[in-house]
């Protein structure tokens, strides 16, 4: 038998098992015909031991990396989730200004975008809970530098938390029932900021829905009326 | 990569069509070290790389149900990463892709580094690896460290099986050919 520099080029996967059962056993031929060539082998495992080194100084991802992706497969799927009810309009908005807050910084947002529009009827106070990190990925959930939509001169801008045990509907109902729209949140401590047009506005004026937020004690954490 | 684990994998990848978030999780944890590895080596980036683990496996969640068997899922998984890894170098300015193709290229010389490792093969080995081409350096990866068959590297790099069996000979040459030069003989070729 003569050299043969195909065989030759599958000692690589030979001396790893990785052959098919006919390569491998064609190759272990040509070795018991050419025993000098099992030296080629000896050659293979000390390149394998020096890659496998390499790539264990290479060290691993940052912790975190799953909850991350996990955070951005909701959104995804948020965005595919049909939205039926009169509660389409504002939830589409939420879903959408959620959606939009993708940098790392701010993945934390995301999750919480997206439990609120996977699961309609989640506890929001799971999403506005202080807790800053309960992944454990040292991301912080501030939001304050964020995406924000403007409110208009004719706007009256409030500042709120729900509770910790009030239901996505609910909020929406009661958002709706003020013409309310989100334009920022959520930030640190589970705020968002409402704009409520001045036309929309009851008798009374903003500092009348700002009374009649503070004693839905069910829904309203807090709420104040921004400058 | 055994069939008893790609059959495993394929389970997982099934369950993920019909939009299972556990077995995406399980996925994941089967493949991102490997797959962040393989990126890291490709982009030199830690963080670069991590985005591209998260993207990948978003392009997994999204199209699993695409899944034709043609590789291993881990196969799959690698290529995926490795075609953003090359979509995110192309969209660099030609500056930096300028100052990677120079990182990239082997430096024949026999560097005081290299010398003062003459004593340490093993050492050496590494270094002169790092030295290869990138197109040498990956498939040398796939073989030793992701241990992906000819076909699946084929599948992998998008090439012939001839040219993945041609690429990995002349990259162990060439690394024998470094090693010559910092004064490791290893008697091939």
């Amino acid at each position: 038998m003569t050299y043969d520099p195909e065989i030759e080029k599958l000692l690589p996967w030979y001396e790893k098992g990785l052959l098919d059962p006919d390569e491998r056993d064609r190759v272990s031929a040509y070795l018991d015909a050419h025993p000098d060539m099992r030296s080629q082998l000896v050659l293979i495992a000390e390149e394998a031991e020096a890659v496998e080194r390499q790539h264990a100084a290479l060290g691993a991802p940052q912790a975190g990396g799953l909850d991350r992706l996990l955070a951005d497969i909701d959104v995804i799927e948020a965005r595919k989730a049909p939205i039926s009810g009169r509660a389409s309009g504002l939830l589409s908005g939420m879903r959408r200004f959620f959606s939009s807050i993708s940098t790392p910084s701010l993945r934390l947002a995301g999750v919480a975008a997206a439990l609120i529009i996977v699961v309609q009827a989640i506890v929001i106070g799971g999403l506005l809970t202080s807790d800053p990190d309960p992944s454990g990925t040292g991301a912080r959930f501030v939001t304050a530098s964020g995406p924000k939509a403007n409110a208009s001169q004719n706007e009256n801008v409030f500042l709120i938390a729900f509770s910790k045990t009030a239901r996505m509907d609910a909020i929406v109902a009661l958002l709706e029932s003020k013409s309310a729209r989100l334009i920022s949140g959520p930030k640190a401590g589970g705020f968002f900021e409402i704009a409520i047009a001045e036309a929309n506005l009851p008798e009374g004026g903003a500092k009348s829905v700002l009374a009649d937020l503070k004693a839905n004690k069910e829904l309203v954490r807090f709420v104040s009326l921004s400058q | 990569m055994s069939r008893s684990e790609n059959a495993r994998d394929l389970e997982l990848l099934e369950q993920v069509a019909r939009n299972d978030r556990k077995a995406i999780a399980l996925l994941y944890q089967r493949h991102h070290l490997r797959l962040y590895r393989y990126l890291l080596r490709f982009t030199k980036n830690e963080a670069v790389a991590e985005e591209l683990v998260n993207e990948t496996f978003i392009d997994v969640w999204r199209s699993a149900g695409t899944f034709e068997g043609r590789s291993q899922v881990s196969s799959w998984i690698l290529s995926i990463g490795r075609n953003k890894a090359i979509s995110l170098l192309r969209k660099r300015s030609d500056a930096e892709l300028d100052e990677d193709y120079a990182s990239g290229l082997q430096d024949d010389r026999d560097t005081p580094e290299v010398s003062a490792l003459k004593q340490d093969k093993a050492l050496a080995m590494r270094l002169c690896i790092d030295r290869l081409s990138d197109e040498h350096r990956e498939v040398i990866d796939l073989v030793y460290y992701q241990e992906k068959a000819i076909k699946e590297i084929a599948v992998i790099l998008s090439v012939p099986e001839n040219t993945v069996k041609t690429r990995v000979f002349h990259a162990r040459k060439k690394l024998s050919d470094l090693l010559m030069k910092s004064g490791i003989d290893r008697g091939w070729p």
